[in-house]
């Protein structure tokens, strides 16, 4: 299957960051579907496929996360850990987008296990840049793993 | 950290103290006291000593009466014979003396027995064969006096008068063996309290001496080393540990102490931590606002570049720039905070892998000017915290390139000088100068000396260069003249080996 057709779950609680992020894939030209979820439960049951997401043709599991760290109900860390334990999901690739770049959040992401992590940076172009980077690396040149019930099998 | 003993209590008042001075002043009273029972125990020795002196004169003193009575007796006696041979007066003459001393003698003896019963019914015995010696002798001189030479030699040759000088000998003997037997037990006695005295004196310095020394010693190491816990606690915090507890032994003011250090140590915690999660609060609340306006402003001319003319893509360029310069501050400011709390680490660290990266930062502005950038010589190794020396060497490169006359291309020089081993490094350009006046302020925070549109800039740029430097245990400074360029120094430690 073509890898530009490969969902990528966009997990952002502020909704003019996600227009920006959303915005930056649109001018960088990637096809790939962006899925956006505002909060760390809901991006827990998109994962999960509980309901309302449960319609996997319709919701289909990412290939990549893009997970911000300060969200409501569930921080991303939680995310990022609940994922982690989950047989079949954990291996799934989790790329962190967040405005901190505190050490002690980014020691802590790799702790539980993120693949990178980056910082939102506040010029456009600077975000462009770095979207323009994402997909070539995520999609085309880094190895995907098993991951069950992704569109790869 | 710690001191032997009781771990402190919450509350000052809560434990009964037991001051330094208390504690001093207990060390003295002890000393004082056994010094004091020293001084009574020697006084009473001695007392004692006087006393047995006293007594030993009296017992001596009735030994020598005696003496002198039976002496006296004897002379009567002799005196008597010696009338009944020569029937001369003048041999009569230690026989009225002794007459005459024996009652007063005896008197003195009686006084210095006191109440010895024993001793006064043998003196007053004694008392009683004298008179009839006397009286024995009386008749016989009388006899000699009327009858002469053979019935005085008859009257002698009785044996009466050698009889009753038997007796009169065994009671003296017999007052005279108290005596003896009391001498002795007093020379005993004597030596006894001498020993006493001299055991007493002994035993009282020595036990002062360790008393004081000993108490003395272990309060002073007590305080000494609580003392130095605490101080060693305070160098730490000082160098930017938070976490330190001293737990401080004792019930006084050096305890105290250390229940108001931990306190204070507690607020400063508390204070420093509300300023980190003040500052990371800073950090991505305040940013989310500036990354919207700049990224949609500029999605604004991007997109809608049609329905806006020049001046509405100036309005969004200057909301974007405005955002932009806002986010600058805001990191700028979180730089200088977090250089703010501790002593940094510092190792070894590559000055021209430092300069180089700085350098590299500003290579494409540079190289638009015309200008150009020298680093002169081989930097050394300096005892540095590698990303605070980053940031501090960004800072004065592109303050150097910065601040240079309108068209006039930057010319810079890095050079390094080594001294004592201190290593001071120069950042010289040919820019605008600083005049005299100002040289002190542009390193304090918000100093600008230029307006927005000429010069842009926080206004941060310098504190956080002095800041770090000062962190890292250097020194930094300017020379400059308005016109003329500036060469903006730091100064750090040089680093051993390889």
């Amino acid at each position: 299957m073509n890898a530009s057709n490969y969902a990528i779950l966009l997990v952002e609680d502020n909704p003019d960051d996600a227009l920006l992020i959303q915005r930056a894939f649109g001018k960088a030209k990637i096809a790939n579907p962006i899925v956006h979820v505002d909060d760390g439960d809901k991006a827990v049951a998109y994962l999960s496929g509980a309901s309302p997401y449960d319609d996997r043709s319709k919701n289909p599991l990412p290939i990549l996360v893009l997970l911000d760290l300060k969200l409501p109900r569930r921080s991303g860390l939680e995310v990022l850990t609940w994922l982690r334990a989950q047989a079949g999901l954990k291996r799934l690739p989790v790329v962190i987008l967040t405005s901190s770049n505190e050490k002690s959040d980014i020691n802590k992401a790799y702790d539980l296990g993120a693949n990178s992590y980056l910082v939102k940076p506040v010029g456009f172009d600077a975000l462009f840049d770095m979207v323009k980077t994402l997909q070539p690396y995520w999609m085309i040149f880094n190895e995907r793993p098993d991951v069950a019930g992704s569109l790869a099998d | 950290m710690s001191g032997a003993g009781v771990q402190a209590s919450p509350s000052f008042s809560a434990r009964r103290r037991f001051p330094i001075a208390a504690q001093v002043g207990a060390t003295y009273g002890l000393t004082a006291v056994l010094l004091m029972l020293l001084g009574l125990g020697a006084y009473d020795s001695s007392q004692r000593l006087s006393d047995i002196a006293i007594e030993g004169a009296r017992t001596q003193r009735i030994l020598i009466d005696l003496t002198s009575i039976q002496v006296d007796l004897l002379n009567a006696e002799t005196g008597q014979r010696g009338f009944v041979i020569t029937g001369k007066d003048e041999y009569l003459a230690p026989y009225l003396d002794a007459q005459r001393d024996f009652a007063p003698r005896l008197a003195t003896v009686r006084l210095l027995e006191g109440r010895d019963d024993e001793q006064i019914r043998r003196i007053d015995s004694l008392a009683d064969l004298g008179h009839r010696k006397f009286r024995e002798l009386d008749e016989t001189i009388a006899l000699r006096r009327d009858r002469g030479l053979q019935a005085g030699i008859a009257a002698v040759d009785t044996d009466a008068g050698r009889k009753l000088m038997d007796e009169i000998r065994q009671v003296v003997n017999d007052v005279s063996a108290v005596e003896v037997n009391r001498l002795a037990a007093n020379q005993a006695a004597a030596i006894s309290a001498a020993h006493q005295f001299e055991l007493f004196s002994i035993f009282g310095i020595v036990a002062s001496l360790v008393v004081s020394v000993m108490i003395g010693g272990f309060i002073t190491r007590r305080i000494g080393q609580r003392l130095g816990d605490l101080t060693r606690a305070a160098l730490a915090v000082s160098r930017g540990r938070l976490d330190i507890h001293v737990s401080v032994a004792g019930r006084d003011e050096v305890s105290t102490l250390g229940e108001a250090f931990n306190r204070m140590i507690r607020r400063l915690k508390e204070a420093t931590d509300a300023l980190d999660s003040f500052a990371y609060s800073v950090s991505h609340d305040l940013r989310a606002p500036l990354r919207a306006m700049q990224g949609f402003s500029q999605a604004l001319i991007e997109d809608f570049s049609e329905s806006l003319d020049s001046t509405g893509r100036n309005y969004a360029a200057r909301i974007a720039a405005a955002a932009g310069r806002m986010d600058q501050l805001i990191q700028d400011l979180l730089t200088y905070s977090r250089l703010g709390r501790a002593d940094l680490e510092c190792r070894p660290v590559a000055l021209d892998d430092v300069i180089r990266f700085a350098v590299d930062g500003v290579s494409e502005e540079v190289h638009r000017n015309g200008g150009a950038v020298d680093v002169v010589g081989a930097p050394p190794l300096v005892l540095a915290n590698r990303a605070a020396l980053q940031q501090v060497m960004s800072n004065l490169i592109t303050n150097a390139v910065k601040f240079v006359a309108p068209g006039t291309p930057p010319r810079i020089v890095v050079r390094c000088e080594e001294a004592d081993g201190r290593v001071r490094l120069w950042v010289e350009d040919n820019g605008i100068g600083i005049a005299e006046e100002h040289h002190q302020r542009i390193f304090d925070v918000f100093q600008r000396l230029h307006g927005a549109e000429t010069y842009p800039g926080t206004g941060i740029g310098l504190s956080i260069v002095r800041k770090g430097v000062e962190r890292m245990g250097g020194t930094c400074g300017v020379q400059s003249e308005l016109g003329r360029g500036s060469r903006f120094w730091i100064e750090l430690a040089k680093a051993e080996g390889e």
